[in-house]
């Protein structure tokens, strides 16, 4: 098998989530079965390849959907010229996704911002998926603007649901007077009084800013290196531990991760970078 | 291992069978330097037993530095390469199979494009007998003779004889299929073969005394991160690439598509430095090691505290050539004697 072809997907639905995140749903010439937390290879024809971690429910493999932040070259030209109809390239999955099997029977605590939200709606499904095996999910999202808060829809829903615990907040409100939620960064939210420390797990998918100061409020609530999830972002290229981009020490983020525990991590000082 | 009495012609028999069955590339004595070449009817593989290693990087022959990987929306691009035997392959570079295969032949997702390669690859070494001033193995833990496996046959050159040691499966079939009548080696041919191994290990250590590079090294590196070598290194570096480029435990590569019209495209892979700012940019311009100083750094922790950590053992093989290469004259080795606390 060639690992650097890519299979054909069509573009089927663009969704706009913020003003800065878009939401692709594809339909590959042959379903991409993923477990959550992997990623993929998605290429633009002509324009080149990026990875990103589907956003959608694993459980469906005949249909992928993606939300990516129009960071730059590829990602805004996904914005300005891909519409439906248009064919792509997937390949993957790759990487190591969220051990379900170890968060089994745990409280888990899911900090998320920005367009770090895709990874961790994908992983919010396979929990809802099989929710008795949990025993507590509680989720902090932030976001810049009420108007950045991406996946509304399921937001509304996750907020109204028994099943999990979730709660938001804005760095800042100042042109939406209707806000009623809360207002700062997400570690302002961290803490919650009855969460089982000792036996949880955290995870943790954002910008590398927020993934740095949630991991010391992490530490700084009493997790220990190992119970702490982070999806890293590095540059990368080939996506199957070849080509040496992705490395942090003897590591590489495609192979050993994407999901990495933070006692892998914490010796390298590149991490956060 | 057994090993097998064997005479200069018998050798060149052999050279001569592998042509009939492959390509075979030699190494030849250039006025600077030994270099690969396509074996020619007036060749002495006999003599070529001795010669210095090649200098050209053995990976070019199992990951090419540029070559197409795929084609969208559909390929045909499936790897059938030809059947290649490489003769006078030195230990170093035997050492550097022993890395690439470990890298590219991952049990769960292979190199295709490697291991068509690697699969057709027929690798015949031969045991060093010239040391020269870039040479360090046994400074990394190696030997200037295989010992790592990763070769099919190995030729060993001692007073007059030689002696043959087959390595691989595909080895020992080989020499039954030609039928060369070879007679084993007694134990005292071993013996002798041994002393001289060691007293050329002992060579290649006696010219590297100066450095006084310690033996585990992957401490030093791992724990002095903050050596004022990398810095000095840094000042004097242009930033070629040129280290990792000669270097076959250096497999960093990029992809990269050409569009061929709105909706195909051809994609390509190509050899990538970590000496380069552009290497591991972050999407856009945020690069985790903007400075020289941390890059030159990046290649000596990869090499001997990262993959000593994930392998079990170094990402360079003492081979030199990184040393021969480099236009600022720097020198792996007062690197590593640098970063010694
Ligand atoms: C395993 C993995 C999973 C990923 N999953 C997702 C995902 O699900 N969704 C997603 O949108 N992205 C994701 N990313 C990031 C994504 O791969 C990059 O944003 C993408 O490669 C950018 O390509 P580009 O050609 O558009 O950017 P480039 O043309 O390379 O330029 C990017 C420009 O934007 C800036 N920039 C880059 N990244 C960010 C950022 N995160 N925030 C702010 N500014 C930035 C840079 O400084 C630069 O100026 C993931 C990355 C990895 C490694
Ligand atoms: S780093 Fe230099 S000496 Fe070491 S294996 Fe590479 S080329 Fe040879
Ligand atoms: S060959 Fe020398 S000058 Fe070129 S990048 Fe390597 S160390 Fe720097
Ligand atoms: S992206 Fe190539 S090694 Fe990770």
């Amino acid at each position: 098998m060639n690992p650097y072809q890519p299979i054909p997907a069509e573009v089927v639905e663009i969704i706009a989530e913020s003003p800065t995140i878009t939401t692709y749903r594809f339909i590959p010439e042959q379903p991409i079965p993923f477990l959550t937390g992997q990623f993929v290879e998605l290429t633009v024809p002509g324009v080149g390849e990026a990875p990103f971690t589907p956003s959608s429910d694993p459980a469906v493999a005949d249909q992928m959907e993606i939300s990516i932040m129009h960071v730059g070259k590829l990602t805004q030209h996904l914005r300005d010229k891909t519409e439906v109809g248009d064919m792509v390239g997937i390949r993957g999955p790759y990487g190591q996704g969220y051990p379900l099997d170890e968060f089994a029977g745990r409280e888990i605590l899911i900090v998320g911002g920005g367009v770090g939200l895709a990874p961790l709606r994908s992983l919010i499904y396979a929990l809802l998926g099989e929710i008795e095996r949990f025993k507590a999910v509680k989720i902090k999202f932030g976001a810049r603007t009420p108007g950045d808060i991406i996946y509304k829809a399921e937001v509304e829903d996750w907020l109204n649901s028994d099943e999990l615990e979730l709660e938001l907040t804005v760095d800042s409100d100042e042109d939406y007077p209707d806000w009623e939620g809360n207002v700062g960064v997400v570690t302002t939210i961290m803490d919650d009084p009855d969460l089982e420390i000792d036996s949880g797990v955290a995870v943790a998918c954002g910008p590398p800013i927020m993934m740095k100061f949630a991991t010391q409020k992490f530490l700084s609530m009493g997790y220990s290196p190992e119970q702490i999830y982070l999806s890293m972002e590095k540059n990368m290229s080939c996506g199957i531990g070849k080509c040496g981009h992705c490395g942090i020490g003897p590591y590489y983020v495609c192979k050993d991760g994407p999901v990495m525990t933070y006692d892998m991590l914490e010796k390298y000082s590149e991490v956060f970078e | 291992m057994k090993n097998y009495r064997l005479t200069a012609e018998q050798i060149n028999k052999l050279i001569g069978a592998r042509a009939d069955r492959s390509r075979v590339l030699v190494p030849v004595q250039s006025e600077e330097r030994v270099e690969l070449e396509e074996l020619d009817e007036n060749y002495d593989a006999a003599r070529a037993v001795d010669f210095f290693r090649p200098f050209d990087p053995l990976k070019s022959l199992v990951l090419s530095p540029f070559e197409k990987v795929a084609e969208f929306p559909h390929s045909s691009q499936t790897p059938d390469p030809a059947e290649v035997t490489l003769y006078g392959v030195k230990a170093c570079s035997v050492n550097h199979l022993r890395l690439l295969d470990e890298i590219m032949l991952d049990e769960e997702i292979a190199d295709s494009f490697y291991q068509a390669r690697r699969e057709k690859l027929f690798i015949i070494s031969c045991d060093c007998q010239i040391v020269e001033d870039t040479c360090f193995c046994t400074e990394v833990g190696l030997a200037p003779h295989p010992t790592t496996g990763n070769f099919d046959l190995n030729i060993a050159h001692i007073e007059g004889e030689y002696l043959l040691t087959v390595g691989s499966e595909r080895g020992g079939l080989f020499l039954e299929e030609i039928g060369l009548d070879l007679a084993e080696a007694g134990p005292e041919t071993e013996q002798q073969l041994e002393e001289q191994r060691q007293r050329i290990a002992e060579e290649v250590a006696e010219k590297n005394q100066e450095f006084e590079i310690e033996e585990d090294i992957h401490r030093s590196v791992r724990s002095n991160r903050d050596a004022e070598v990398y810095r000095e290194k840094a000042e004097d570096c242009v930033e070629c690439g040129g280290c990792n480029l000669v270097c076959s435990s250096c497999y960093c590569f990029y992809l990269a598509d050409r569009p061929e019209d709105q909706t195909s495209f051809s994609r390509f892979r190509l050899w990538d430095s970590c000496q380069f700012n552009a290497y591991a940019r972050v999407a856009g311009d945020e690069s985790p090691r903007p400075l020289l100083m941390q890059r030159i750094r990046h290649r000596i922790a990869h090499k001997f505290d990262y993959l000593e950590e994930s392998m079990g053992f170094y990402g360079c093989v003492g081979c030199g050539r990184c040393i021969s290469a480099c236009p600022a004259g720097i020198d792996i080795r007062s690197l590593l004697a640098g970063v010694k606390q």
